[in-house]
């Protein structure tokens, strides 16, 4: 009896270890999944600040999320395997979207850069042509005011009384 | 109008006339501060996608549909995680006042990431699934989210009347800490088990 107690034991304890190490390593890809998937949004948000268009990051971030969602319920049922498989996918893909979203935030700032130079030069451009307007325009007007005043002559108004 | 006058006049004008041009380059460097205070939408819809005819009497294995939804007006682009928990009148609801979710686990999640401005919308399909019962107690033993199907112990008294309650927490990724925290907003619908 004690015998069969024993082999019982000596076959049940690795089974069960096994299932913990099997729990253990899928809390732990689940773990970088979340990982991942945060820092894929926090350069989706860097992209979004560099005023680049991020609706379709955006939307592969959802697809993201929502794996990582089935890979926590799958771990909530007790279904580890589907746990694993949904978080690694979800890794994956999160792992494409900060390399497209760094890429993406690259491009919009050198294009606002670009943008911002070349309407700081029409700025300084325009101010310029509209102070020189201004300037020749004044003196211009200047002198035909002079030159108006000067031509008016003296009125002497005769006192009839 | 004398010659100062006219000075003026020409002063004021390419003044107004420069501004204009820099308006551009100026619109680049100067933001303006938002002045609305950031918040989140969360809401919970019946069938019909109206806040009325909510379900309230349900058996067991009967299918009951929600909608169940979520807007962003953070003034930025937030990841969101709406958690679906049931819990049976004895079991805690989140606390609103200190920012604590509710104790009771999570069962769906939803996770999403919305651009300021933006809502989200879903269907929550919920039935209970199978359930004890005794002489004096109740015990829910099964339900199905979504087509999810979730092992559970939630019992009631039937004295008190079979009460229970499917509800939704909103929890917001924090960019500080780097975790997801209790976003203060959970909506509920109460269902009575009838047979």
């Amino acid at each position: 009896m004690v015998c069969v107690v024993l082999l019982i034991l000596l076959f049940s304890a690795p089974v069960g270890a096994s299932l913990s190490n099997g729990e253990d390593a899928t809390v732990l890809v689940i773990a970088s999944a979340e990982e991942n998937v945060s820092l894929a949004f926090q350069a989706v948000r860097d992209a979004d600040a560099a005023k680049a268009n991020i609706s379709s990051l955006l939307s592969r971030l959802n697809e993201a999320g929502e794996l990582l969602a089935k890979a926590n319920m799958s771990y909530r049922t007790g279904d580890f395997e589907n746990a694993t498989f949904f978080a690694n996918a979800s890794t994956e893909l999160a792992n494409s979207i900060k390399i497209e979203a760094y890429r993406t935030r690259d491009l919009a700032l050198f294009q606002g850069l670009v943008r911002f130079q070349s309407t700081l030069v029409a700025s300084i451009l325009s101010i310029g042509a509209i102070l020189f307007v201004s300037f020749t325009g004044w003196r211009l007007f200047k002198r035909r005011y002079c030159q108006r005043i000067l031509k008016l002559k003296p009125e002497l108004n005769s006192d009839e009384s | 109008m004398n010659l100062e006058e006219y000075h003026t006049l020409f002063m004021v004008a390419t003044l107004i006339f420069a501004l204009v041009a820099a308006a551009p380059t100026l619109a680049m460097v100067i933001s303006i501060p938002r002045t609305e205070k950031p918040f989140s939408e969360l809401w919970i819809l019946g069938p019909n996608h109206m806040t009325e005819n909510y379900p309230f009497n349900t058996s067991i294995g009967e299918q009951k549909l929600f909608f169940i939804g979520a807007a962003n007006h953070m003034g930025s682009s937030e990841y969101y995680i709406v958690y679906a928990k049931f819990r049976n009148q004895t079991q805690l609801l989140p606390d609103t006042k200190n920012s604590t979710p509710s104790p009771v686990p999570p069962l769906y999640e939803f996770r999403f990431f919305l651009a300021d401005g933006e809502n989200w919308e879903t269907p929550l399909y919920f039935s209970i699934l199978d359930a004890s019962i005794n002489d004096k107690n109740f015990v829910v033993k099964r339900i199905s989210i979504n087509d999810v199907i979730f092992e559970v112990e939630y019992p009631a008294e039937k004295d008190s009347g079979l009460f229970y309650q499917i509800f939704i927490e909103l929890w917001l990724y924090d960019k500080t800490s780097g975790k997801s925290q209790f976003h203060n907003r959970f909506a509920g619908i109460w269902l009575k088990i009838t047979g």
